[in-house]
């Protein structure tokens, strides 16, 4: 196997507080692609901050190939499309209705950073970020690619009751914009971040479990839980793993994603091995480890 | 300022907007060419603009050659939907 480095990781973070409180992100995105994009909307404007921030910190390939994912897409374009269409009775606006395609997003963010190579947008409502690491991680394995840009994006579309109810949240949860990149290689031009150890998929916890116990598990390795995983559980895993925790949720406004953010808060604040568990309601495991070098 | 120009006005306000251009309205000359020319609009911006005016309006700019007329310039945009709003009015 191919070792995986991190070489840099970006992101963009925002709560919103009411419904007209979103920060312009044009300004944002001219910053950290260099140049002012437009007809665009906000979770491409988001898509394009966080991989621009990341593409900053370490020299970006221009065969690096793009790996975007979202808890649920581009909303914001979409429910404008579906207003057109079903509540005006009108043919949506061109602008909008090629931006409906979420991997609008992956282009436009390859055509900034001027990337050359593949492109790919899954979204996920519960395991975005891990499912795009782990495709990327088998690229990256498999030789396919020697770079991946690996990050989610999720939006918020106000009005802010409108937008919790389509998420299914309660009416006081806070809410943020977000967006979260890694850059990974097998060859990296500088000194690594940390590496990415694994990433992968277990149809239930007996699965995980069996993956668990072919790890070396040092006593020094902190564990994440994902926002998905009920906090029962978590605490579960936490007494049988015997870890530390790593908390990088509390006080974390909702989106979707909010796993894509563990493995940047653990790059910037911890030192050492990082096991990010998450579970869907359907009792389905995703993995993520990651090791920082002391 | 005549009905005319303040159509004009408008326009311009209208194409900033929908093409997402950060330029003052009021620096688009009337002849400047819209499609192609300084201010970087291109077909899908022309797309953009159609719909706008068809949405503002009610002016169908529908097949090719009639477009590249009406998208010409600001003049030939206000023209049109001055002539098709009067033809519309008196049919």
């Amino acid at each position: 196997m191919k070792p995986i480095y991190i070489a840099s990781c970006g992101d963009y973070f925002e709560r919103i507080e009411s419904d007209d409180s979103a920060v312009d992100l044009k300004a944002l995105v001219a910053e950290a692609i260099g140049t002012p994009v437009r007809r665009i909307g906000r979770f491409i404007q988001l898509a394009l901050i966080g991989a621009g921030r990341c593409a900053k910190q370490a020299a970006l390939p221009e065969d690096a190939a793009v790996y975007l994912g979202s808890g649920r897409g581009d909303l914001e374009v979409t429910i404008e499309v579906m207003h057109s269409i079903v509540r005006d009775g009108r043919a949506p606006k061109p602008l909008s209705f090629i931006n409906t395609v979420s991997n609008a997003a992956s282009f436009y963010v390859a055509q900034s950073l001027k990337l050359t190579s593949q492109s790919t947008f899954v979204c996920n409502r519960y395991f975005a970020f891990e499912t795009m690491l782990q495709l990327a991680k088998l690229d990256l394995e498999q030789g396919v690619v020697t770079s991946a840009l690996v990050g989610t994006v999720d939006v918020v579309v106000p009005p802010l009751a409108a937008h919790r109810m389509r998420l299914g949240l309660d009416a006081d949860t806070p809410v943020a914009d977000a967006s979260h990149w890694l850059l990974l290689q097998t060859q990296p031009s500088s000194t690594p971040l940390g590496r990415l150890l694994a990433a992968g998929h277990f149809t239930d916890a007996k699965a995980l479990r069996v993956w668990l116990s072919d790890q070396t598990i040092d006593a020094q390795w902190k564990l994440a839980t994902g926002q998905f995983m009920p906090r029962a559980e978590a605490d579960e895993w936490q007494r049988a793993l015997g870890l530390e925790v790593f908390d990088y949720l509390t006080g974390r406004p909702y989106y979707d994603s909010q796993s894509g953010a563990a493995i940047g808060e653990f790059l910037r604040r911890e030192k050492g091995t990082l096991l990010h568990l998450n579970r869907d309601p359907s009792g389905r495991y995703q993995a993520m480890l990651v090791a920082v070098e002391s | 300022m005549t009905q005319i120009e303040e159509l004009k006005s408008a326009l311009k306000a209208l194409i900033v907007k929908e093409c997402d251009k950060d330029v003052d309205p009021a620096t688009i000359t009337n002849e400047e060419q819209l499609i192609g020319g300084a201010l970087g609009l291109d077909s899908l911006d022309a797309l953009q603009i159609c719909m706008a005016v068809q949405e503002r309006y009610g002016v169908r700019i529908e097949d090719g050659p009639k477009a590249r007329r009406a998208l010409r310039n600001i003049d030939a945009l206000a023209e049109v939907i001055m002539t098709e709003s009067e033809a519309f009015a008196q049919s």
